[in-house]
C-alpha cells in the first residue's frame, strides 16, 4: 500500500494558499465549553426542577423513571436548544461562524488549479430527474467559466432494465446536447455489493485517482457552478480539509408536506447550521451529499469496514457518511460545515409516509452507529456525532417511555389515598403540597428550549430585508402553522421511530429503494391502513388517561390528536392542490419558490423537455433502435459469456422469439442486457414474424 | 445469384453458391446494414461483396463448422471493422467496445443519411468522415487509474499491528 498522506504534512501545504478563506477561528474549546456547559446546566435544572414536581409528597419508584426519561430527552433538547441559540446570536450578528469575523462572499484569486469530479451515484431512480440536475449543475457551473476544472461522472447500480437502458441515452443525450463527451462520463456496476458506499468504493479504485477532489450528489441533488467552483477553492486553500459539506437547502415539491418542511428548513435551517458549524468547527460532519472531499484522502481512509455479526446491527455499514467523516477525522484530516456556501439544494419526500419509509431506511442506518460509538480509535466529537444519530431515532422510544410512564405515576398517584399523619406520631397534619406553579414553569421551559430558536429564526425572517421573499407577513402565519403541523406530527413521528427502533433491534431489515422523487399524493384508505394501529393506540390511551384523570387527559391531549389525526393530517397535508393553494396564498413561501435561481428554473425547463422520455420497454428499444443498441454494446464491460451463460442467454432469446417480450422476467431481461443485444432480424431469424 | 470470380484463386464462386446461400448471405448483409442505420443499395452491394470474399477464402473450413450464420456475422463484423480502422486511422476498431463506439459514432454522424454512400468504400478519402466520427465518438469513461482502497479496521490490535 502506498504511504498514508498525512494533512499536516501535506506536500500540498507548499502552495501558497489564500489566506482569505482559511478556515480558522479562535477558541475552539471554549465554543465547545460554553454549549456543553450551558447544555448539562440547563438539564440539571430542569431535573430538578421536575424531581422537585414530581417528589414534593415522596417520590415513587415509577417518577424516578420519570425523572430518569425526562433528563434524557431534555439533554438532548437542550444541545438543539442552545446551537440554535447561538446560531441565532451569529446570524443576527452576520458573522462567520468559524472565524468569528464579518460575513463576507468568497473572492477567488485566478482560477482553479484542482481536477474535480461531480460523482452522482444512482439506484433506479428517475433518469430524466437524474440527468435534469446533472444538466442544470452542468450549465451553471460552463457559466463560470471553469468548467475545465471539472468533470461529471455517474455511477449506475440500477438492477431495473428499462432504468437501465434509459439511463444510458440519457447519458448520451446529455453529452450531445451540452457537447460534453469526455466530459460527462456514465459507468454501471454489474455487482451492486455494499450499496451506495460500495458504488463510490468501486469509482475510486478505478477512476477517483484521476481526480484531486469529488463533489458528491444526491439522485436529486443540484448546485450552483458558484457553490461548486468555491467548494474546490476552499479545499484548495485549506490543504488540511478532508471534507467540505455545504447546507442543502430542500426545494422542488409542491405538496402541503414539503413545502412546509421546505420553509422550515429555509428559515430555520441555516439557524442550526450557524450553530453546529460554530461547535463543531474542523469536527463537522458529513451528510453524504453536496459535500466535496479530497479523494486521496478519501482513498486512503475512508475503505469502510465489515461490522461484526449479522445485519441488522452487524455487516455492511448503511449510513456511510457519518462513519467516513469519522475516518477522516480520525487520520487527521478535518470536516467543515460552510453554513454561508448556498446555491445546493436537494429535494424531500413528497409525503409523510415516504418520509417515514427514508427514516426506516436511515434508522436501520443510525442504529449501527451504535456500535461505532463505542469503537477504537475515534475523536470524541465523532462519538458525538455518532450519538446524535443514535439520539435521532431513540429520542423517540425514549419520549414513548416518558409518556407511559408518566401516565403509570398517574395512574398510580389516583390509587393512593393521601396521609395526612404519616408514620410517627405528630400534632400537625402534614398537608399536600401544591406545585402546579412549578409545573407551569417546567412546561413553559421546556416548550420554550424547544420551539423557541425557531420562533427567533422565524421573527428574524419578519423583520429582515428579504421577508417579500418568505411571503412578507404571511410568514408568521406560516411559523404559526408550521409550528401547529410539527406539534400533531411529533407524536406521529414518535411512534413511528418507536416502532422502527424496535424493529430494528429485533433483527428486521429494511430493503433498497429509490425514494419517491414526485409529488406523489397519499389516498385517505391508505393513510387508514398506515396509521391505523397508531389511531387505536391514540384512543385507548385516551380512554385510560380520562378514566384516570380529565386534567392529565387535557395534559396528553396534543399527542393524542396527532395520534388519532394522523390518517386525516398525513392525507391532507400530501394534496399537491392544498399545497399551490397555500402557495398562491404566499403560506410556506421560500426565496427559491418567489424568484427562483438559475439553477433551479433550468431543472425545470430541462425536466419538462425530458419529461417525454419513456423508460419502459428498454430491451424492445435496443432491439429496435441501431442506436440504443450500439451504445449499450459500448457501454458494455469486455468480456466473454462462459458456457452456461451461453446456454441461458440462448433460451431466453428462443422464449422472446416466441413468446415475446412480456414473456421474460426482470432478471432474464437483465441477464441478456448484460450482453451485446441481437437485434430483431438477428432474433426472428428463420422465423416467420408474421407468424402466430 | 452473383458471378463473381475469385480471381486469386482461379474459379468462379458463384458456381458453389446455392440460393439458400444467397438469401443468408443478403439477409446478413442486410441485418448488418440495419445496425449502422443503412439502406443505401451501394453500401449493401459492398457487404455482400465482402461477405462473399470472406467466404471464399474460407470456403473450405467453412463446411466444417456446423453455424454459416456465425461465420457470416464475424466476416461481416471484420469487414466492418477494416473498413473503420481505415477511415479512423485507429487500430483498435476490432474490440467489442470500440467497434460498438464508431458504431455509435457512426450512426449519430450519419443520421440525415450523407455517409450511407460511403459505408465500406474502400477508395475515396475519408477525412471528412474521420473528422465527423471523432466528433460523434462518444467516451463513457476516462483512463483507469486503479488503486487500493484498504479497508479499515475497528479492531485495536489490528491497528496497533498497522502502526508499527
Amino acid at each position: 500500500m502506498s504511504q498514508i498522506s498525512d494533512p499536516a504534512n501535506d506536500k500540498t501545504q507548499t502552495t501558497i494558499c489564500d489566506p482569505t478563506v482559511q478556515l480558522r477561528g479562535p477558541g475552539v474549546g471554549q465554543r465547545r465549553l460554553f454549549l456543553f456547559g450551558a447544555s448539562i446546566a440547563a438539564t440539571a435544572y430542569a431535573a430538578w426542577l421536575m424531581a422537585d414536581v414530581l417528589g414534593a409528597d415522596q417520590l415513587t419508584i415509577m417518577e424516578m423513571v420519570v425523572v430518569a426519561f425526562f433528563t434524557i430527552n431534555f439533554a438532548w433538547i437542550s444541545l438543539s436548544f442552545f446551537t440554535g441559540i447561538v446560531g441565532l446570536i451569529l446570524r443576527g450578528l452576520k458573522l462567520d461562524a468559524i472565524t468569528l469575523k464579518r460575513l463576507k462572499p468568497i473572492v477567488r484569486k485566478g482560477s482553479l488549479r484542482s481536477k474535480n469530479v461531480v460523482v452522482i451515484p444512482v439506484y433506479n431512480e428517475d433518469p430524466n430527474r437524474v440527468f435534469a440536475g446533472l444538466r442544470a449543475s452542468y450549465e451553471s457551473l460552463a457559466e463560470t467559466g471553469e468548467i475545465d476544472a471539472f468533470d461529471f461522472f455517474v455511477l449506475s447500480d440500477t438492477r431495473d432494465p428499462d432504468i437501465w437502458i434509459a439511463e444510458e441515452l440519457a447519458w448520451a443525450k446529455a453529452c450531445t446536447d451540452l457537447n460534453a463527451r469526455g466530459k460527462i462520463f456514465f459507468r454501471r456496476r454489474t455487482e451492486n455489493t455494499e450499496r451506495k458506499s460500495g458504488n463510490l468504493k468501486e469509482f475510486c479504485e478505478t477512476y477517483a485517482a484521476n481526480y484531486d477532489h469529488m463533489i458528491v450528489f444526491d439522485a436529486d441533488s443540484v448546485m450552483s457552478g458558484e457553490a461548486m467552483v468555491n467548494m474546490a477553492y476552499l479545499m484548495e486553500n485549506n490543504p488540511d480539509a478532508g471534507i467540505i459539506q455545504s447546507p442543502p437547502q430542500p426545494t422542488g415539491r409542491q405538496t402541503l408536506f414539503a413545502r412546509i418542511l421546505q420553509f422550515i428548513s429555509r428559515v430555520h435551517g441555516p439557524t442550526m447550521s450557524a450553530g453546529l458549524s460554530f461547535w463543531c468547527m474542523g469536527s463537522s460532519n458529513y451528510w453524504g451529499h453536496n459535500a466535496i472531499i479530497r479523494t486521496k484522502a478519501f482513498i486512503e481512509c475512508c475503505g469502510l469496514p465489515v461490522l461484526s455479526g449479522k445485519p441488522p446491527m452487524g455487516g455492511h455499514i448503511l449510513s456511510h457518511d457519518f462513519v467516513e467523516a469519522a475516518f477522516m477525522r480520525k487520520a487527521g484530516w478535518r470536516c467543515w460545515l460552510i453554513p454561508q456556501l448556498e446555491g445546493s439544494w436537494e429535494e424531500l419526500p413528497p409525503n409523510l409516509i415516504d418520509f417515514a419509509i427514508r427514516d426506516r431506511r436511515w434508522c436501520q442506518g443510525n442504529m449501527q452507529h451504535a456500535r461505532l460509538m463505542v469503537a477504537h480509535g475515534f475523536k470524541p466529537l465523532s462519538r458525538l456525532h455518532f450519538f446524535m444519530g443514535v439520539m435521532s431515532f431513540v429520542s423517540s422510544p425514549l419520549w414513548l417511555l416518558l409518556l407511559l410512564s408518566s401516565t403509570i405515576a398517574t395512574l398510580q398517584n389516583t390509587q393512593l389515598t393521601y396521609s395526612f399523619f404519616p408514620g410517627h406520631f405528630t400534632m400537625f397534619p402534614q398537608w399536600p403540597v401544591d406545585r402546579s406553579f412549578e409545573m407551569l414553569v417546567l412546561l413553559i421551559f421546556t416548550i420554550g428550549m424547544l420551539v423557541l430558536p425557531k420562533i427567533i429564526s422565524i421573527l428574524m425572517v419578519c423583520l429582515g430585508r428579504d421577508r417579500k421573499k418568505y411571503g412578507g407577513v404571511m410568514v408568521l402565519v406560516s411559523g404559526l402553522l408550521e409550528t401547529v403541523y410539527s406539534a400533531l406530527q411529533a407524536p406521529i413521528m414518535m411512534m413511528l421511530h418507536s416502532q422502527f427502533v424496535f424493529s430494528v433491534l429485533t433483527g428486521n431489515q429494511v430493503g433498497w429503494d429509490a425514494q419517491e422523487r414526485d409529488d406523489a399524493g397519499v389516498p385517505f384508505k391508505a393513510a387508514l391502513k398506515t396509521h391505523r394501529t397508531i389511531i387505536v393506540i391514540g384512543l385507548i390511551w385516551g380512554a385510560i388517561a380520562v378514566f384516570v384523570d380529565t386534567a392529565f387527559f387535557w395534559w396528553l391531549s396534543p399527542i393524542l390528536a396527532g395520534l388519532v389525526l394522523s390518517p386525516w393530517l398525513t392525507h391532507y397535508s400530501s394534496s399537491l392542490a392544498i399545497g399551490k393553494l397555500a402557495r398562491r396564498m404566499k403560506l410556506f413561501l421560500t426565496p427559491e419558490e418567489y424568484d427562483s435561481p438559475d439553477e433551479l428554473r433550468a431543472l425545470a425547463r430541462i425536466g419538462s423537455e425530458l419529461a417525454g422520455g419513456d423508460v419502459k420497454d428498454g430491451l424492445m428499444r435496443l432491439i429496435e433502435d441501431p442506436y440504443a443498441n450500439a451504445l449499450h454494446s459500448a457501454l458494455l464491460p469486455v468480456r466473454k459469456p462462459d458456457a452456461r451463460t451461453t446456454i441461458e442467454i440462448g433460451i431466453i432469446y428462443e422464449k422472446l422469439a416466441r413468446l415475446g417480450i412480456e414473456s421474460l422476467t426482470r432478471d432474464e431481461k437483465i441477464l441478456i442486457l448484460s450482453w451485446p443485444v441481437k437485434p430483431l432480424d438477428q432474433i426472428m431469424a428463420g422465423r416467420d414474424v408474421n407468424g402466430p | 445469384m452473383t458471378d463473381m470470380t475469385v480471381a486469386s484463386q482461379g474459379f468462379s464462386y458463384a458456381a458453389f453458391e446455392s440460393a439458400a446461400m444467397t438469401r443468408l448471405i443478403e439477409d446478413t448483409a442486410r441485418a448488418w446494414l440495419r445496425s449502422f442505420g443503412l439502406s443505401d443499395a451501394q453500401a449493401n452491394q459492398r457487404m455482400i461483396n465482402a461477405l462473399r470474399e470472406a467466404l471464399a477464402a474460407d470456403s473450405v473450413a467453412a463446411h466444417d463448422r456446423a453455424n454459416m450464420q456465425d461465420i457470416l456475422d464475424q466476416a461481416a463484423h471484420d469487414a466492418i471493422a477494416d473498413w473503420l480502422a481505415r477511415v479512423t486511422g485507429q487500430q483498435d476498431c476490432y474490440g467489442s467496445a470500440s467497434f460498438s463506439m464508431l458504431r455509435c459514432a457512426f450512426l449519430s454522424a450519419n443520421r440525415d443519411g450523407i455517409w450511407s454512400s460511403r459505408f465500406l468504400d474502400q477508395d475515396s478519402d475519408h477525412r471528412d468522415l474521420a473528422m465527423a466520427l471523432s466528433v460523434q465518438m462518444m467516451l463513457p469513461t476516462p483512463s483507469l487509474k486503479a488503486c487500493e482502497m484498504p479497508r479499515q479496521s475497528l479492531e485495536k490490535r489490528a491497528l496497533e499491528r498497522r502502526a508499527s
